[in-house]
């Protein structure tokens, strides 16, 4: 038997299909944690391209840190709710389409994020940021909503 | 209020070509699912920036933050007004019904009316106020409101699914 299939045996697995502390919990942290890291990110990559020039660069490190926690809140309840389901996930395509997608979304948003902390002091605070930066805040954008949306279709394709 | 009273006007919402239409494909509703979790992002990202100034965080924000950050957050807010109004009128009599869609509306109005507040009370106020200003603690109240009010409202709507 497989590990996923293994898995999906276990009492967690039990549990997160029937608790209310399971799926429904599980669920409404994946939300919030989406909230709060797409929408940091989101306005990290819009301030890149040059709009809010009153957020500074010093606030948005900060508030990287809280897209962060935001983004580990969805690892730590994505984990919990891929558990149940691992054999079915690891077929879906819309999964695989969110998981190749997080991957490049996060190195793309470690990179910004780095840049950000090692080279804005010397960016003009009221015009976008250079164009190598500028162009990645953009991919940002799209990867992310790239994930939302594999993710959401995740309840529709490959049952 | 006696859920058959209202039975004829969720027919008639069933019966509109909105209601036909959002129903009518297979990929409509997930498609709009997707906008709306989109819009979701845009207005908490828009509204944790312009709370936290409005609650009194300073550092590196600038006071024109509290309303120039705001079109981010309309445009959130548009996106889930137009979305969430489809999904209403294509499963009405689900809605309804729906324990956690009615905390949902409810969090929603309180929500609008402390914005509201902030319009009539506080925001004319501002153009007095400088960088260094210590926020009020009726702002401080209302930004704090307003991080709960939509904190409950994500959750509620993340919890329709759970109510039948």
């Amino acid at each position: 038997m497989s590990t996923l299939a293994w898995l999906e045996q276990t009492e967690f697995s039990d549990w997160v299909l029937t608790a209310f502390s399971g799926f429904p919990l599980m669920l409404t942290l994946h939300a919030l944690g989406l909230a709060v890291s797409m929408g940091l990110i989101l306005v990290m990559d819009l301030r890149l391209l040059g709009f809010f020039n009153f957020v500074s660069y010093k606030f948005l490190q900060r508030a990287l840190l809280l897209a962060w926690t935001g983004l580990g809140i969805n690892f730590l309840s994505g984990t919990v709710l891929f558990v149940p389901r691992g054999v079915e996930y690891a077929g879906d395509p819309a999964f695989l389409t969110k998981m190749v997608l997080i991957v490049l979304g996060l190195g793309n948003t470690g990179w910004l994020h780095g840049q950000i902390v090692s080279e804005s002091g010397t960016w003009s605070s009221e015009v976008a940021a250079p164009v190598p930066v500028r162009y990645w805040a953009a991919v940002s954008m799209l990867l992310w909503f790239g994930v939302i949306t594999s993710g959401r279709l995740i309840a529709y394709v490959g049952r | 209020m006696d859920y058959r009273s209202i039975v004829p006007v969720l027919d008639w919402m069933r019966s509109t070509a909105i209601s036909q239409w959002v129903t009518g494909g297979p990929w409509i509703w997930p498609i709009l699912e997707t906008l709306h979790f989109t819009g979701l992002g845009v207005l908490i990202g828009g509204l944790i920036v312009m709370d936290l100034r409005l609650i009194g965080y300073k550092h590196g924000l600038s006071l024109r933050t509290v309303h120039e950050i705001m079109p981010l957050v309309f445009i959130g807010f548009g996106i889930n007004a137009c979305t969430g109004f489809l999904f209403v009128m294509g499963d009405p009599h689900r809605y309804a019904v729906n324990y956690a869609f009615q905390v949902k509306v409810v969090l929603l109005l309180l929500a609008g009316l402390n914005a509201l507040w902030f319009r009539l009370k506080v925001s004319p106020q501002m153009k007095d106020w400088t960088e260094i200003t210590e926020s009020p603690v009726l702002a401080k109240l209302m930004g704090t409101a307003s991080l709960l009010l939509w904190l409950g409202v994500g959750i509620h709507g993340r919890l329709i699914t759970f109510f039948g």
